[in-house]
């Protein structure tokens, strides 16, 4: 019975504790006090409870797992239908980590730590729901309410020109929530069903597949920031605090594939393959562009926001590559890029709590002062440029392999990653860690214990996950090939149908 | 127990690692010495560990293999990681092995005075054990983890000295340089996996025969699978091994300590690229289309770079241009398909190598860091066991009958010259021959200007060491005798016996036995050449000058490297740095202009438009709804034509 009402508790887990919190009065240390405990119990509770759903997974089970269903709307078949399967699992796990890491090594020392909370434990709670709900509304409810937090997350605890970078975070958002809602309201219409796996099976007519499909797809590039819509994320990074970039890049960027990968690769297989080039095209943009434009940034965040693009677009390349190979890097390489971009924001944390700039000017030759910050940096910026037995190295060359597969061409232009890359993070590390150390440089104090314990716990993350990534990899090997399954199922039938339309 | 080989380099990098740490934040002298101690204690065990299986492989049949565990699996894709030991292997890891150990009992001597000594030794550790990982794997991806990591490594030691602007550009351009070759590895890993579905070299060549004559077509030409997949091979191996037109990261390598070089020239990461093709030499052997492309590049390079160092000022540049040539010299060994010669040379390079830049590091360090031969001089009298070593290494190196590198360089020109029935094998033939004249000149400039000639005035002196002598000598006898001792097994009659399967050996390739002049044409050119350096550094060093300031091109030319540093600065780094600034440009003020910036400015200027309607004047609301009800009458009665 337990693990019946499993998720559901994980998704309302947060919200009690914002009730908690939002019920505070008295002493401003003492609610702040409070605070951090209860943010930091929640979300050690809530990563506990995932990592006892890994473990009580089963990873060979065709079906969903821990399904919850409560008919809501019999009429269009909306229901509140949570379930789980490996990739939702893994996305959920590491959304989990990523607030639990955010939350616990916050200071709550100011005067907003109520509304930083608030807002993180809302973010935890949408996150959650986006991940395991069957319903493709219910999906939209979740992830919409996620990205609202991150408009006060930005405001408050942004900084430099933040009203315009929170403006345009706006502004994309509601064009990618627009095209979604609309496309998601004609598909209910059209399947009169909500429910994915009525979707993912139903055959839409030809003359609407090409519209829903723009739509979705319009929605969640925006979230994954594929050229020509990734403007928003250097500027939003820019702007925003350190711990909100963990999030929106550990997590609200991922959306943006786990979208792909479950509302578009599955229900749209005709049109991937017809539209495969321009996709393959944009993402090819998108990762030589924006990783040309980082190599001579000199705003520190600005520089890592083009690389992450950079990096999106092979993952998104990949994805429709509609090979085994693609879909699993995709996944790996999303989860790798979270967790070692984490480890990348909380380091220019550290470096913004002893001086407050993003110049890259401000901060030079740091490995003359803090050798191990510079040691943790190194593991990091190897991940970032796909270095084997790191993390990503394995969803880069399992993406390659993805598109190799599917199109030489495009693979000998793809794997020109390897290089940019390369260039960027080395070019950088050249000028960040070593070189003459700057006028400011020289008076920073290396890492305290307590501050290098959460770099140590990411880059054994990013080594472990490099080593040994079969851990992560059996989870979803049964998904993947279900989900493909129904893509070439999907090629196949409506491929008939096509023959006798003619 | 084989896994000791692999583990004790990586236990002494942590350990010393750690302690480097604690060096940084005491600087502790005697941790210094620890470290020392330990790395070079679990580096002789894993040599001696090397050593003895080395010994147990030649004389049993099959090669020990030994599974770590499985790396990962994604549909039909299964990697596993596991080590391998066959001969080519051991004696690899052996070499690698040997030449750490003693560059890392130098160490201690040439950095007694640098308190980060810990530091280093860690990432001489490190990159040994990166290098016998490349050696040992068993399969394409493993291997590539190991090609990976030694760049790594070696960007890590070029930047040791991280506080100055030099090492860390020279650092920067290396590692980038390197990774243009993981393109070609990773694109000829996933045409291998295409082709043969495994990864793993001991499927690779069972399935070898019956998917060889595989082809592709490109614009009507059918072109074997196994052609491109070599090609790319070869692109990345010229990039690791340093040949021309991807050699450039080469002498910047140079910012390194001293030490690296030795090691990096010697053993670990320069060699990288001739293990490579030698393990893959039945695929290399299958087709001879990227074997001319070898003969034409190495040839050219071994020309090419020896000519440049005789042009060099840097010690250690002109060490490295000759690393270089020599290592032209093993790729052309494999173009015509005597893999187990390439070996051979490399191993006798290895010692005579690694005693040229340790000499080198002698005398930097002699002088107080300065490396401009021009301004050493008659050095012989005060440092007599350097100037020895570095005759005997000179030696071996122009390949002067009765050192190291005579019986592998000989062999490689009479490989050479008995192949040259085609134009390929005749161009590499010539330019050899030619290179060995400009070999024997650097060799000789270097020696008669830094031992010979005038003192320079005013030079502070350091004392000789002891320790660093002991090192030079036991090279030193290497250097006479790994030629002789090896002939045999190597090259010689035990061929077979000796190397087994791990190496493709064409029969009719090493059983020529004809007799050839060519030993005595290249004693005539070393003869020659010699003469000319005579004249030159000698007798009136005026002259060079003179030559100099009458060619100012010429002599720029060849100081530059031929320019084509100079090329590489202007066509990819200006116009890469200058293409992504405007890039940068068009996305703050084209896309991001035209695309939020103009539907806000729209939303906010029609915002105003309709702010205006709201006036509060109840007059100007009365005629807009008179207006607004007219407009819609007139309108209903167009639809319904009343």
């Amino acid at each position: 019975m337990f693990s019946i009402t499993m998720l559901s508790f994980l998704i309302f887990l947060p919200i009690i504790a914002v009730f908690i919190i939002l019920t505070m009065r008295g002493d401003k240390g003492l609610i702040n006090k409070n605070i951090k405990y209860i943010t930091t119990l929640t979300s050690f509770i809530h990563f506990f409870l995932c990592l006892y759903l890994l473990f009580s997974f089963n990873k060979i089970n065709y079906n969903y797992q821990f399904v919850e269903l409560i008919p809501l709307m019999p009429s269009i078949e909306f229901s509140y239908y949570l379930g789980l399967d490996g990739i939702s699992l893994i996305f959920l796990l590491l959304s989990s980590f990523l607030m639990l890491f955010v939350l616990a090594t916050h200071k709550y020392d100011d005067e907003n730590s109520k509304v930083y909370a608030v807002s993180m434990l809302l973010i935890l709670s949408g996150a959650t729901g986006t991940f395991v709900s069957l319903d493709i509304l219910l999906f939209y409810v979740f992830y919409e309410v996620s990205i609202i937090p991150v408009f006060f997350l930005m405001g408050i605890f942004g900084n430099g020109n933040k009203f315009y970078a929170t403006f345009k975070f706006f502004l994309y958002t509601v064009l990618g929530s627009i095209f979604m809602i609309v496309s998601i309201i004609t598909m209910i219409y059209l399947a009169q069903s909500s429910s994915i796996s009525v979707l993912n099976n139903f055959v839409f007519k030809e003359e609407y597949q090409l519209f829903l499909f723009i739509g979705l797809f319009i929605a969640f590039a925006v979230k994954s920031a594929v050229f020509p819509f990734h403007t928003w994320l250097p500027d939003t990074y820019n702007s925003s605090s350190m711990s909100t970039n963990i999030l929106l890049s550990g997590i609200l960027m991922k959306y943006g594939v786990y979208g792909f990968i479950k509302f578009v690769l599955p229900i749209f297989p005709v049109i991937i393959g017809e539209y495969l080039w321009v996709i393959y095209t944009l993402s090819l943009i998108s990762l030589i562009y924006a990783g040309v434009i980082a190599v001579t940034q000199d705003n520190i965040v600005k520089l890592f926001s083009y690389l992450s693009i950079s990096h999106m677009g092979l993952i998104v390349a990949g994805l429709f590559s509609g090979t085994y190979q693609g879909l699993e890097g995709a996944i790996y390489q999303s989860v790798s890029h979270s967790i070692f971009m984490a480890g990348i924001f909380f380091s220019f944390l550290l470096l913004q709590n002893r001086l407050h700039s993003n110049s890259l000017k401000d901060f030079r030759g740091l490995a003359n002062v803090m050798p191990l910050f510079a040691t943790s940096f190194m593991v990091l910026s190897l991940a970032a440029i796909a270095f084997p037995l790191t993390n990503s190295f394995i969803g880069e060359i399992l993406l390659l392999l993805g598109i190799f597969q599917n199109n030489r061409i495009f693979a000998v232009l793809f794997s020109f990653s390897v290089l940019i890359s390369a260039c960027v993070v080395v070019i950088f590390n050249a000028k960040f860690l070593f070189g003459k150390s700057s006028e400011y440089v020289k008076h920073f104090k290396e890492l305290s214990w307590g501050e290098l314990f959460p770099l140590v716990i990411i880059s054994f993350l990013v080594i472990a996950m490099g080593v040994y990534p079969d851990m992560f990899l059996d989870i979803i090997h049964t998904t993947v090939n279900n989900i493909l399954e129904q893509f070439n199922n999907g090629l196949v039938i409506k491929d008939g149908i096509y023959e006798i339309h003619e | 127990m084989s896994l000791l080989i692999l583990i004790l380099p990586l236990v002494s990098f942590l350990i010393t690692s750690v302690m480097s740490y604690y060096v940084f934040k005491n600087n502790n002298k005697v941790l210094n010495f620890l470290s020392w101690l330990t790395s070079i204690l679990l580096l002789g065990v894993s040599f001696v560990t090397a050593f003895f299986m080395l010994l147990q492989v030649v004389k049993s049949e099959n090669p020990i293999v030994v599974h770590l565990f499985d790396w990962f699996t994604s549909g039909n894709i299964y990697i596993n990681l596991s080590v391998y030991f066959d001969v080519l292997t051991l004696v690899m890891s052996t070499l690698v092995c040997f030449i750490s150990l003693l560059v890392h009992i130098y160490s201690y001597f040439y950095m007694s005075r640098d308190e980060n000594l810990a530091r280093f030794l860690s990432y001489l550790s490190l990159f040994t054990c990166s290098m016998i990982f490349l050696v040992t794997s068993s399969n394409l991806m493993q291997m590539f983890i190991g090609w990976e990591a030694i760049s790594f490594c070696s960007y890590l030691l070029i930047v040791f000295w991280h506080n100055e602007d030099e090492p860390v550009r020279a650092s920067t351009k290396t590692f980038i340089i390197n990774r243009f070759a993981d393109i070609a590895f990773i694109l000829a890993m996933f045409t291998t996996l295409s082709l043969f579905g495994s990864l793993n070299f001991v499927d690779i060549f069972k399935s070898l025969p019956t998917l060889a004559s595989k082809t592709f077509s490109v614009l009507d030409f059918e072109i074997p699978l196994i052609n491109l997949i070599c090609i790319l091979f070869t692109i990345a191996a010229f990039t690791k091994s340093a040949q021309i037109g991807f050699h450039i990261w080469l002498p910047e390598a140079m910012e390194a300590p001293t030490p690296v070089s030795a090691l990096l020239h010697a053993a670990t990461m320069v060699t990288a690229g001739i293990f490579l093709i030698v393990k893959l030499s039945p695929l290399f052997e299958i087709y001879n289309f990227s074997a001319n492309i070898i003969l034409v590049v190495s040839g050219f390079t071994a020309l090419y770079s020896a000519i440049v160092a005789c042009k060099q000022n840097d010690i250690k540049k002109i060490i490295a241009y000759s690393t270089i040539s020599q290592l032209s010299y093993m790729f052309l060994a494999i173009g015509v398909g005597s893999y187990n010669a390439a070996v051979f040379h490399l191993v006798n390079h290895a010692f005579f190598k690694a005693l040229l830049f340790l000499s080198a590091g002698a005398i930097i360090h002699f002088m107080s860091g300065e490396q401009n031969v021009k301004k050493m001089g008659n050095l012989w009298r005060k440092m007599p066991v350097v100037y020895v070593c570095m005759w005997i290494a000179s030696l071996a190196l122009i390949g002067f009958p009765g050192f190291s590198g005579y019986y592998s360089k000989e062999l490689i020109l009479d490989l050479l010259h008995n192949n040259s029935d085609n134009g390929y094998v005749l161009f590499a033939y010539y330019c050899a021959i030619a290179g060995i004249f400009f070999t024997t000149f650097y060799s000789l400039r270097l020696i008669l200007y830094v031992f010979h000639g005038k003192e320079e005035e005013k030079q502070i002196y350091h004392h000789n060491s002891l320790g660093m002598s002991f090192i030079l000598v036991i090279l030193a006898v290497l250097s006479v005798l790994s030629g002789k001792f090896l002939f045999e097994n190597f090259v010689g009659e035990n061929v077979i016996s000796f190397w087994k399967n791990s190496i493709f050996i064409a029969d009719e390739v090493n059983h020529n036995e004809t007799e050839t002049n060519v030993g005595l044409y290249s004693l005539i050119i070393i003869a020659c050449s010699t003469i000319i350096a005579y004249i030159l550094y000698i007798r009136d060093r005026s002259f060079v000058n003179k030559l100099a300031s009458t060619f100012p091109l010429l002599n720029n030319f060849l100081f530059k490297g031929m320019y084509i540093d100079w090329i590489y600065d202007v066509l990819m780094v200006r116009f890469f740095r200058f293409f992504s600034k405007s890039l940068g440009k068009f996305d703050d003020k084209v896309l991001d202009q035209y695309g939020p910036n103009t539907v806000a400015g729209l939303t906010f200027r029609l915002s105003k438009l309709f702010n205006k309607t709201q006036n509060g004047y109840l007059n100007v609301y009365a005629i807009v709804m008179l207006v607004g009800f007219l407009m819609l009458l007139t309108y209903c009665f167009i639809i319904f034509r009343v």
